[in-house]
């Protein structure tokens, strides 16, 4: 929990305010600004995929690999020492999400920057886990073998080599060379060793560049292309990885890396079907959409109990202390089932009509029972709840009235990869209505939708955000708005929403959609949720912003298939089929 | 009586720290004058903005002294409290408790009106000290992330002349994206522009400022040097690179290289204990409606501020908070800071400033006053300590930035005053159509005062203007005629960018 300007987030005055500017202005941004579909990225021969350089693991990448070094070098205690090496962990800075269009479609993996913090975090570990590791001659024993702790003194170097070409082939994402061992030794000096010496060369190997960075060096050039290499079977079995699994290979992998053939396609291509069914890739891909879909302005449900507006509105409902992120969730657990579970399609996140919701709390406001996360999902009562949009996660604000500027801004930028010109100077003129005389729309339309703020309020923002009007902020469907003062909480009245509006899914559209249902298919139908679909995807997948030209291949395979109505599973593990992800650009 | 370091700091809400003998205290280091000793930089930054002049402002009548400037008159006069039923006052908003808010205080401050950025910047956070890209809608062709002036001073040799003692070049506390640098210090050149990560954690803090005694026994060296050598064995060796991979391991290797450099460190506390309590702590669903907890949480983060400072493990401090000191429970953004020309937001707008004045600014202030040091001043009289805010009386609108400043760092800058920058004669909002008629004038540069800090921390502009004459940051015209500032800087305003702010240097 922060203080109240996490949920007001920095764009969102400035948006409902006004803005400035025209569509399809002058934005300096790769992205595009509104318009036609993106659908058809233009992939050229001889495209190469954009330069990156080297890339760090991300915060949740660096905890797992070390919890399954852990295992692999403790099995029994793994545990414990991580519980151990807490302290030293929590001073690993927390990710932010990034992209190219703020937190909008944005993910942890892009926050790339090195801080001095994260440097002296990290070595902090590695001394950490090397003094955990070699605490006791016992413990040691474990790790690195009897041949560490015997009395036998002849055998030392011999230990410690094993140890470093084993553990450190883990660590370092790679083959440890005559060079590594010299250097990795080196700490411990002269045999024999004790257990100091033992907790140095796992500091070093835990604080060293393989470790904590991708480095990759490419195994062979790509005839034709100036800076294009291919991966190194190692490489590409950390690629696999961690993007997959985001932790270090498994035995499995490593295998076919020490072998080579991890190059070959056809090896290639089965490691990408085993990994996907795993477990873990499951996970990772609910991370994907937990980034994705997570609303950055929508208060806990429970923040504004025992505010008379907000209790008015609430009436006999009472939020749980988990229902924000209950509602969070439930998107997450749709949009997993139809990646993961069953084969499902994008078609599935916009137009289903199941309730994924697992607690009393949110089935309540859907009016459904609860799913017990394994059988078929009961299905909506209500006709308007169908889709992604209709979805509490995606209009509920935890205060006591909608924001349908923040929906439209959520789709347009999240979900549709689009760009909103900037807002004017100033637009404090307009006393907002907080009475209880106007519906939520109303108040909005008064403010935006007059002079300079049209602009963009009219065109890009607010009819996305109407078209959901007919669920209220706690996100239970309503065909009436009730008019609540907002100083006092006196329910003054009610009005019928008003759900239909001009969406302007494309520029130049301007039919009025009836609601959230029909907004969904249109933006099927244009082409732009796969588009946007394919985009995000790739960000998560590579940890960087996709440049629309030279990653046009990539992109448009994955819309391709989307447009065809490939299930989402298959279309997920395709991206490491891609050149993209099999290469490597080591050009400016 | 006097309040010795110690005794301060044992009264701290926190924690308490007891502390030795320190070098600094020792009279017979003291070195005559109070321009000696280090001088601190201290940057409180709040957003939005909004706030009304008269709610901010002493009355017009308290400017009394005019001195022609860059082509107009800028004018003065003394900052004099107001005390009425126990509360002293320089404004509506510069008002707090008569036990604390006392006339030497307030002489200690200086009120800025009339400073402000020449073109559009809306929503930013790293603009307030210099990095002016940091913006959600800043339009400037060619404009590129640049470090704000206190990660310029934390890696500047001036400033920082002995970093013996040193833990954090810079607390970065509160809310993010204030305090910019670049990814590798010592190499600016081959950099790129990141934000350096802030803490909202007075204990995480604590734990980064305290230095604990050091064990005299058998200590096994750290292996710092070899991790060192590791990257620079990936940096030279064979293994293909690219040149932007290059630079990713230099930035790694400088920060090793910091890294060594704080191992190194010989800093004293004496027996300073780690704080009682967290300020996340008082993180709940409802925190951001409880401005009590909001006190007690800066409250905590002032202590630990204090404690770095007093221990010189640290010299400068950015704090970054956003919408505080509040109970309102609607939307404040929406409905308070971009309504708050409208008479009911601007009461909430007002009565949230005030409560970061008194609750955060002054409180820091008069902890910091409380400290003696070798100089014969206090801990407050060797720093530049200043608060401004996002926006001026305009939400989204950089023109007349209000800056409070307080200390006079080391005797480099007088203090006392309320001075209003603004050209009397040069309308910047005419306040037509704004439902509280708010007038604003056109003023000098906000490059102006950064560059004035700069100057106060001992710093010439060589070392931190991009182009001479230019003060701290980009230089930039707004050239959107509905820009209320547009065609309105004069060449005389933009040749007095690069020097000292008038009336404040000593």
């Amino acid at each position: 929990m922060q203080p109240r300007t996490l949920f007001p987030p920095l764009l969102f005055g400035a948006l409902i305010m006004g803005c400035v500017g025209s569509l399809g202005g002058d934005e300096s941004d790769d992205l595009p600004p509104p318009g036609p579909s993106t659908s058809a990225f233009a992939c050229k021969a001889g495209l190469t995929p954009a330069a990156v350089p080297l890339r760090r693991l991300s915060r949740l990448q660096y905890l797992n690999t070390l919890d399954d070094l852990l295992r692999y070098a403790l099995p029994d205690e793994a545990g414990a020492v991580m519980t151990g090496i807490a302290p030293a962990l929590a001073a690993i800075p927390v990710d932010e999400k990034q992209g190219p269009n703020e937190h909008f479609g944005g993910f942890t993996r892009l926050a790339q920057a090195v801080s001095q913090e994260q440097v002296e975090g990290s070595y902090a570990v590695a001394n950490s886990v090397g003094a955990a590791l070699a605490s006791t001659p016992a413990r040691l024993s474990k790790v690195a073998g009897a041949c560490a702790t015997d009395a036998d003194a002849a055998n030392d170097v011999a230990c410690l080599d094993a140890f470093i070409t084993s553990f450190g082939e883990r660590a370092l994402h790679r083959a440890i060379t005559t060079e590594d061992l010299a250097f990795y030794k080196k700490v411990a000096g002269a045999a024999p060793f004790d257990t100091a010496d033992w907790a140095d060369v796992i500091g070093l190997l835990l604080a060293a560049p393989d470790f904590l960075y991708f480095v990759e060096s490419g195994k062979e050039a790509v005839p034709g292309s100036k800076d294009l290499y291919t991966m190194s079977s190692y490489e590409l079995a950390s690629r696999l990885s961690y993007h997959f699994w985001q932790t270090m290979p498994d035995e499995e992998l490593l295998v076919h890396a020490r072998s080579g053939d991890l190059t070959q396609d056809e090896v290639f291509q089965a490691q990408v079907q085993r990994m996907f069914t795993d477990p873990r890739t499951r996970t990772t891909i609910r991370s994907f959409y937990e980034e994705w879909l997570h609303r950055e302005d929508v208060a806990e449900l429970t923040s504004r109990l025992g505010t008379p507006a907000f209790d008015t509105l609430r009436g006999d409902f009472t939020p749980s202390a988990e229902l924000r992120e209950d509602m969070f969730s439930e998107l997450v657990d749709m949009a997993t089932h139809y990646s993961v579970d069953t084969k499902g399609t994008i078609e599935d996140l916009y137009t289903s009509r199941k309730s994924f919701a697992t607690t009393a709390n949110l089935a309540e406001i859907y009016g459904v029972p609860v799913w017990d996360g394994k059988s078929e999902p009961p299905a909506f009562v209500e006709p308007a709840r169908e889709g992604l949009l209709t979805r509490a996660g995606m209009v509920a604000t935890g205060s006591a009235n909608t924001r349908p500027v923040m929906k439209g801004v959520f789709i347009r930028r999240a979900l549709l990869c689009e760009q909103i010109p900037p807002p004017p100077a100033n637009a404090n003129a307009s006393p907002i209505e907080t009475t209880g005389a106007q519906t939520a729309r109303e108040e909005v339309a008064a403010l935006t939708e007059t002079g300079v703020c049209a602009g963009c309020h009219s065109t890009v923002i607010n009819g996305l955000g109407y078209v959901t009007e007919n669920f209220d902020s706690i996100g239970r469907f309503r065909a009436e708005e009730m008019l609540i003062d907002g100083t006092t909480g006196v329910l003054k009245g009610t009005k019928p929403v008003d759900t239909a509006a001009i969406p302007h899914v494309k520029v130049g559209d301007n039919r009025v959609a009836k609601d959230g249902r029909e907004v969904s298919r249109w933006m099927l139908d244009s082409g732009k949720a796969q588009a946007c679909f394919a985009r995000v995807y790739f960000r998560f997948t590579f940890g960087r912003a996709e440049d629309l030209t030279q990653d046009a291949c990539a992109l448009a395979d994955l819309d391709a298939e989307l447009e065809k109505g490939t299930d989402l599973g298959a279309v997920l593990a395709r991206i490491a089929l891609s050149p993209a992800f099999r290469q490597r650009n080591f050009g400016e | 009586m006097e309040i010795s370091r110690r005794m301060l700091l044992r009264g701290l809400g926190g924690f308490a720290l007891a502390l030795p003998f320190l070098p600094s205290l020792d009279s017979r280091e003291a070195k005559a004058g109070p321009v000696t000793g280090p001088r601190r930089y201290i940057a409180l930054r709040t957003g939005h903005g909004g706030v009304l002049g008269s709610n901010l402002y002493p009355a017009e009548a308290t400017l009394t002294n005019a001195m022609p400037y860059a082509g107009y008159d800028v004018r003065r006069g003394d900052l004099k409290l107001t005390v009425q039923d126990s509360k002293a006052s320089l404004s509506p908003t510069l008002t707090a408790s008569s036990a604390s808010f006392t006339q030497a205080l307030a002489s200690k401050m200086n009120l800025l009106r009339g400073l402000d950025m020449p073109f559009y910047i809306g929503h930013h956070r790293g603009g307030s000290l210099g990095n002016y890209k940091d913006s959600d809608q800043v339009n400037i062709a060619g404009l590129e992330l640049r470090p704000t002036c206190d990660q310029v001073l934390a890696w500047s040799p001036k400033f920082y002349d002995d970093l013996s003692t040193i833990l954090m070049r810079s607390m970065v506390v509160g809310d993010g994206r204030l305090s910019w640098g670049y990814s590798n210090p010592m190499d600016p050149a081959g950099s790129t522009v990141q934000e350096i990560q802030s803490t909202d954690s007075s204990l995480a803090l604590f734990n980064k400022i305290y230095s604990p005694p050091v064990d005299p026994g058998a200590k096994r060296p750290a292996i710092a040097d070899l991790v060192l050598e590791d990257y620079k064995r990936l940096r030279n060796g064979d293994r293909r690179l690219s040149s932007d991979d290059r630079r990713r391991v230099d930035d790694h290797i400088s920060r090793l290289d910091e890294l060594q450099r704080k191992l190194s460190v010989s800093a004293s506390c004496g027996d300073i204990q780690p704080p009682s309590k967290d300020s996340t702590s008082l993180y709940s669903n409802t925190f951001f409606r409880e401005p009590e907890k909001h006190k007690e949480y800066w409250q905590l983060m002032n202590d630990v501020i204090v404690a770095g400072l007093v221990c010189d493990t640290s010299r400068i401090v950015t704090l970054h908070a956003g919408d505080w000191f509040s109970d309102y429970d609607g939307d404040w953004h929406q409905e308070i800071a971009h309504m708050c020309h409208q008479p009911e937001p601007q009461k909430k707008l007002l009565a949230s400033k005030q409560g970061f004045f008194e609750f955060v600014f002054l409180d820091l202030m008069a902890k910091l006053d409380a400290v003696p040091e070798a100089n014969g001043g206090t801990l407050l009289d060797s720093c530049m300590m200043f608060w401004t805010e996002e926006s001026g009386p305009y939400t989204h609108d950089p023109i007349s930035l209000p800056v409070l400043t307080a200390g006079g760092a080391n005797g480099w800058m007088k203090t006392g005053s309320y001075i209003d920058y603004g050209n009397a004669n040069l309308v910047g909002h005419s306040g037509k159509d704004d439902p509280a008629g708010e007038v604003t004038h056109i003023g000098l540069l906000y490059n102006q005062f950064l560059g004035t800090t700069m100057q106060a921390m001992g710093l010439s502009p060589a070392d931190y203007e991009e182009t001479p004459g230019t003060g701290y940051g980009r230089y930039y015209e707004e050239t959107a005629g509905w820009y209320p500032g547009f065609g309105k800087y004069t060449d005389k305003v933009r040749q007095a960018a690069g020097e000292a702010l008038p009336f404040l240097k000593a």
